[in-house]
């Protein structure tokens, strides 16, 4: 799919779910992108068969939850912890939460750099398992492992991005790919 | 904003007097949605009762901040997927600091895959890979697809643009199809 075909996206959902019924302009365009891209045309068409599955799914029945228990809990715990009113703090007050804040908002960023150090470290882990797999020649090919590691790892990936993006799906597929480079 | 909206706001108030039956029907009228948020996105009924306790008693606790100008379930539900994201995140960084046996704990949770979701009717398959969406793109199906709600309004419950909400949907209903490929085709026959 090209770059301007995925500005069709929005559009095509739009189209799909029935949010252009009164935008017949809107609606044309979307048609007249789709007489002419077969591309966006054969994307349209699965997702309408994907969202008709979708929609006969049963959903669960929550009717017999225990919705009353749930209130129970919940009355018995905030028995004890009653609302907080606003708090308006007197001037010097404010001065010293801002400060406060502040030096959290920094703390919380070094956290997460370290995160993304781990991050990075795991990822390097998972790569450099899958070359000592290749320089030992255990691994399937060099082809196999460029295409695992470019498939996985876009050079230009953020890598925060990337780890957030991967279902478990993802990272499963990942690491079985990884045992198989192993042998 | 709608009657139901107004009503909400009406509780709220009535709350905020003293009223404690009206916090009672706060919980009343959206514990149910709530529920089904959070069960969609954790994929667990017992992690979700733990989500939805827990979102109400923060609720509490800061109703009286509330602003008015929000729709109570756009505010509860923000409160809710937070919850989720967090679990989803605390259970993945376990999950990563221990990579050596990532493989095989990915495998017990997802990967009894083929002949045993094969087993499983379309809803639980369906429920099977929705459980397998990157995070945010869980919560924008499943408050989408399951919910109903609008684009607009999981933009402010997840803080992101229309736009990258739209994005996200549109991921995880690709993500989706190819993995109920084979039911497609079965009912392409």
């Amino acid at each position: 799919m090209s770059r301007s075909c995925r500005e069709w996206r929005g559009p095509m959902l739009d189209l799909l779910e029935g949010e252009l019924e009164h935008d017949a302009a809107a609606a044309a365009r979307v048609r007249a992108h789709l007489d002419a891209c077969p591309v966006c045309a054969a994307e349209y068409a699965s997702l309408q068969r994907t969202l008709a599955l979708l929609a006969r799914r049963p959903l669960r029945d929550d009717a017999e939850r225990d919705w009353d228990g749930l209130r129970r809990r919940v009355q018995a715990e905030i028995a004890t912890d009653p609302p907080r009113r606003r708090f308006r703090p007197a001037p010097i007050l404010a001065v010293t939460a801002a400060a406060a804040a502040l030096a959290l908002v920094l703390l919380w960023g070094a956290g997460r750099l370290t995160g993304r150090g781990e991050q990075r470290r795991v990822l390097s882990q998972i790569e450099a398992s899958g070359r000592e797999a290749l320089a030992d020649g255990r691994a399937a090919s060099p082809q196999v492992m460029d295409a695992v590691l470019a498939e996985d790892y876009p050079v230009d990936a953020d890598v925060d991005q990337l780890i957030d993006d991967m279902s478990a799906d993802e990272l499963a597929a990942l690491a079985e790919r990884l045992e198989m480079l192993k042998g | 904003m709608n009657g139901s909206d107004h009503d909400d706001h009406q509780l709220i108030r009535r709350f905020l007097e003293g009223e404690r039956w009206a916090f009672d029907a706060l919980m009343t009228a959206h514990a149910p949605q709530a529920h089904r948020v959070a069960l969609g996105m954790l994929g667990d009924p017992d992690q979700a009762d733990d989500v939805v306790q827990e979102a109400f008693i923060r609720a509490h606790r800061a109703l009286p901040r509330f602003e008015f100008r929000s729709r109570f379930r756009t505010w509860l539900h923000r409160i809710v997927v937070n919850l989720c994201l967090g679990r989803i995140r605390r259970a993945r960084r376990v999950s990563l600091v221990s990579l050596g046996d990532l493989a095989q704990r990915l495998r017990a949770r997802t990967g009894l895959p083929a002949r045993e979701l094969e087993r499983r009717d379309l809803g639980e398959r369906i429920e099977a890979a929705v459980i397998t969406l990157p995070p945010k793109q869980r919560a924008v199906f499943v408050m989408r697809q399951q919910e109903g709600l609008g684009y607009a309004e999981i933009a402010s419950i997840l803080g992101r643009s229309e736009g990258g909400v739209r994005a996200n949907y549109f991921q995880a209903l690709q993500k989706l199809r190819r993995a109920l490929a084979e039911h497609e085709e079965w009912d392409d026959e």
